[in-house]
């Protein structure tokens, strides 16, 4: 009785075993380069630009286009900054241990083509402007690879 | 006298081919946020060239004062420019933070592009020529 039970049991796990093996799919290997050349992906970069309405304009409408104006320049900025990155140069002086002079001078230089405007709105002096670019990795490529 | 006429044929020759394409390029500075320098510029193509059109924008503009282009479109820049941002933007700027001061400059530039510009019913129609 005991041999047979054992004998049960050892062939329950054999089928468990077996059907387990079969049940797993192999995965095929990614290759990075494939995923590198896969042009179906896009990513979109948001950003929100901020400009300041000047208090010293003939009327309150100039103020608002300049504010405009100066915050889609800001919103090119930040996409800039997405997009081609930012070059950082920071210099810090320490004198008798104390933090004496400390300067950090970020600046980007970049080169957008087709933002789009999506929102803007004016409120308390402040414009801001909601900018989006979609980019995918065949346009990537055709800007950056070089 | 034939070199006066010769000159008046390419005169004429250069206004009949010419006149209607246009340079366009801005440049916008700004400093903490605020506009501090604006240069707009709009001129006519003074070689002909012939490129791809490209379509921009359609424009709610009407030269109801039968004005001439160019004159027109100076007067409209403001309403003409967001179209041409969408071509290629150049970007500088400069950030710095010295202990507890921060200064900001921006400066955008839209390179020279060749533009037409068609007006058909209220509409005008900015095209790129590349």
């Amino acid at each position: 009785m005991n041999r047979w039970f054992m004998t049960l049991l050892a062939s329950l796990g054999l089928v468990l075993v077996i059907s387990g093996c079969s049940a797993k799919k192999e995965e095929p290997a990614k290759n990075p380069k494939d995923a590198m050349y896969d042009f179906s992906n896009e990513k979109s970069f948001v950003v929100y630009g901020e400009g300041i309405a000047p208090k010293n304009t003939v009327s309150p409408a100039q103020a608002i286009a300049l504010a405009k104006r100066a915050a889609i320049t800001d919103g090119y900025r930040q996409l800039g900054e997405k997009l081609y990155g930012v070059k950082i140069n920071s210099s810090e002086t320490v004198q008798d241990a104390a933090l004496k002079d400390s300067r950090i001078v970020a600046q980007v230089n970049a080169l957008v083509k087709d933002a789009a405007i999506t929102d803007a709105a004016f409120k308390d002096g402040l414009y801001s402007v909601r900018m989006e670019i979609t980019m995918s990795a065949r346009r990537w490529q055709e800007l950056f690879a070089y | 006298m034939a070199r006066t006429l010769c000159l008046l044929i390419l005169g004429a020759s250069q206004a009949l081919f010419c006149s209607d394409v246009f340079w366009f390029s801005y440049k916008i500075v700004t400093a903490n946020g605020l506009v501090v320098h604006e240069q707009k510029n709009i001129a006519p193509v003074m070689v002909p060239y012939e490129g791809k059109s490209q379509k921009l924008c359609t424009l709610e503009l009407s030269n109801t004062q039968n004005l001439p282009k160019e004159q027109f479109l100076r007067k409209h820049f403001d309403e003409i420019l967001p179209c041409f941002y969408q071509l290629s933007s150049h970007i500088l700027s400069w950030n710095e933070q010295h202990l507890k001061q921060g200064s900001d400059r921006i400066e955008l530039v839209i390179e020279p592009v060749r533009f037409t510009v068609d007006f058909k019913d209220e509409f005008a129609t900015i095209n790129a020529i590349r």
